[in-house]
């Protein structure tokens, strides 16, 4: 369908766009102007008879007030109603038959005529011509929104419905964690903290239960211990009287000799001393099996500490004292 | 005593004993005996002369003391290694006697050990050679027994005692430090 001729989808007929000023010498044409002849002799004969009427009307009431002074005037007057009741019934028949009937084809009218005007209409030129900014500064948004009931609304909402169409992983992906945590006033939030309920609700047993003791313990560096606190001196007090340092130093100083000499003798049987025994089987084996859990101690004490010590620090402490460590 | 010198010793607790420290437990051991039994016959002697009518002289029966003490001494490391698997000089330097696998002596090699004893001296010497030069420094007599002499002091707790006396020593002379003009 052109837009020159829209098609009347009701009526099947075509509506045509024509400037008065283009009727033509054809037959359609002359018929037109024959038609805009009489009707404009119909609106002229119907404003006279319009003035005429109400020039009537006039007299009419004139005469009517003046024969209601007469004597006998109400006699007449019902007379007169009398003979004209049938005539004013069907006058009012008449009038209800022709408002029906210019009901309905008003109504065929504007069936015919709507869609064509709706399809003529270029509404996206009307709607670019609405200029939407000044609609909405006209639109009292608080009176509007006052007017919305937000309980309503929300229980309206589908809560579970719509977080389950919220990609979480993407949504996440858009947060900067770092400006996020940069924002956040660490010492504030510490100081709202209540560090006590906080402990309070920690089960320490749990934790105690989960904690290895015996590692622990065989971090500890025992020699430290006895040498730099007041257990040291309750050690010292209750075991180390003279007697006690006297035979340490002797059976101490003894089998350093002994060693000496024992090396002295392989060296001169030229015996390596690493081929050599060191002990009865059973007690080389329970003193082998105490070196190697020594020195297993002492690697992972070693390489505890090695986490908090630089490497140079690390290469000045000596070998023999290391805690638990057997010298070579 | 240094704690070097401590960890030292305990690097050898369970190891075969060298001989400088079975010879110092013997000697130890030697001198023990020695004058218990110059007492006791001191003792017997002046109860002998004060209370009968006889008087002992011990410098004309030296052959019967020798042979005494002989008796005193095969009691003494007897029931030394008996009961308790060292003798007081050996307890003295730290070190025990033990089955040469390292089991703990009974009586019956304890009592072959003590008859075997006497075969270091009378080899003259040579009985003893073996703690010097031998693989596991067992005498003749460890030998014929199945025996070994071995470390057994607690150089671990002798280490704390030396540290704590140290540590004791250190904190004691840092308080009176101050007080010093």
């Amino acid at each position: 369908m052109s837009p020159e001729t829209p098609h009347l989808p009701s009526t099947g007929a075509e509506l045509v766009r024509q400037s008065p000023d283009r009727a033509g010498p054809s037959a359609h044409g002359g018929l037109l102007r024959g038609t805009d002849v009489a009707v404009g002799a119909a609106a002229r004969a119907a404003r006279l008879a319009l003035r005429m009427g109400e020039t009537g009307w006039g007299a009419g009431v004139a005469v009517a007030r003046a024969a209601a002074a007469v004597p006998g005037a109400s006699s007449a007057g019902r007379l007169l109603g009398a003979v004209t009741r049938p005539l004013a019934e069907e006058g009012r028949q008449a009038r209800t038959r022709t408002g029906s009937a210019a009901e309905t084809a008003s109504g065929r009218l504007l069936e015919a005529l709507v869609p064509a005007v709706v399809e003529a209409l270029d509404v996206d030129g009307l709607v670019r011509r609405i200029d939407i900014d000044d609609v909405v500064r006209r639109i009292d948004i608080d009176q509007l929104v006052r007017r919305i009931v937000i309980d309503d609304v929300v229980s309206r909402i589908e809560i579970d419905d719509l977080v389950q169409r919220i990609d979480i992983d993407q949504l996440v992906r858009r947060i900067v964690i770092d400006d996020l945590v940069r924002r956040i006033e660490i010492d504030d939030l510490v100081q709202r903290i209540d560090i006590d309920a906080l402990v309070g609700r920690v089960d320490v047993g749990a934790i105690v239960d989960r904690v290895d003791v015996n590692e622990v313990v065989q971090r500890v560096d025992i020699d430290s211990v006895v040498e730099e606190t007041e257990l040291g001196t309750i050690v010292a007090r209750s075991t180390s009287g003279f007697a006690s340092q006297a035979l340490d130093a002797a059976r101490t100083q003894t089998a350093g000799a002994d060693t000496l000499v024992s090396r002295m003798v392989n060296r001169a049987l030229r015996r390596k001393e690493g081929d050599l025994p060191a002990g009865p089987p059973l007690l080389a084996r329970e003193q082998a099996a105490e070196t190697h859990e020594a020195a297993e101690t002492h690697e992972a004490a070693e390489t505890h500490e090695a986490a908090d010590r630089e490497p140079a620090a690390e290469t000045q402490v000596p070998a023999e004292d290391h805690p638990g460590g057997t010298p070579r | 005593m240094t704690g070097a010198g401590t960890r030292y010793g305990a690097a050898h607790q369970g190891h075969y004993a060298g001989a400088l420290s079975r010879l110092l437990a013997y000697g130890a051991d030697l001198l023990c005996l020695s004058t218990a039994y110059v007492v006791a016959l001191a003792l017997v002697q002046f109860a002998i002369n004060t209370a009968t009518p006889w008087q002992v002289e011990f410098k004309n029966g030296y052959q019967l003391v020798l042979v005494g003490e002989f008796l005193w001494a095969a009691v003494y490391f007897g029931s030394a290694w008996v009961g308790f698997g060292r003798s007081p000089g050996m307890s003295l330097l730290g070190l025990r006697i033990v089955r040469s696998d390292g089991a703990t002596l009974d009586r019956r090699h304890a009592l072959i050990r003590l008859v075997a004893f006497p075969l270091g001296f009378l080899t003259l010497g040579a009985g003893f050679l073996g703690i010097i030069f031998g693989r596991t420094h067992r005498a003749i007599y460890d030998r014929i027994a199945d025996t070994a002499v071995v470390y057994d002091w607690d150089a671990e707790a002798a280490k704390l005692r030396d540290l704590a006396s140290r540590g004791a020593r250190r904190r004691e002379a840092s308080v009176q430090a101050p007080a010093e003009p």
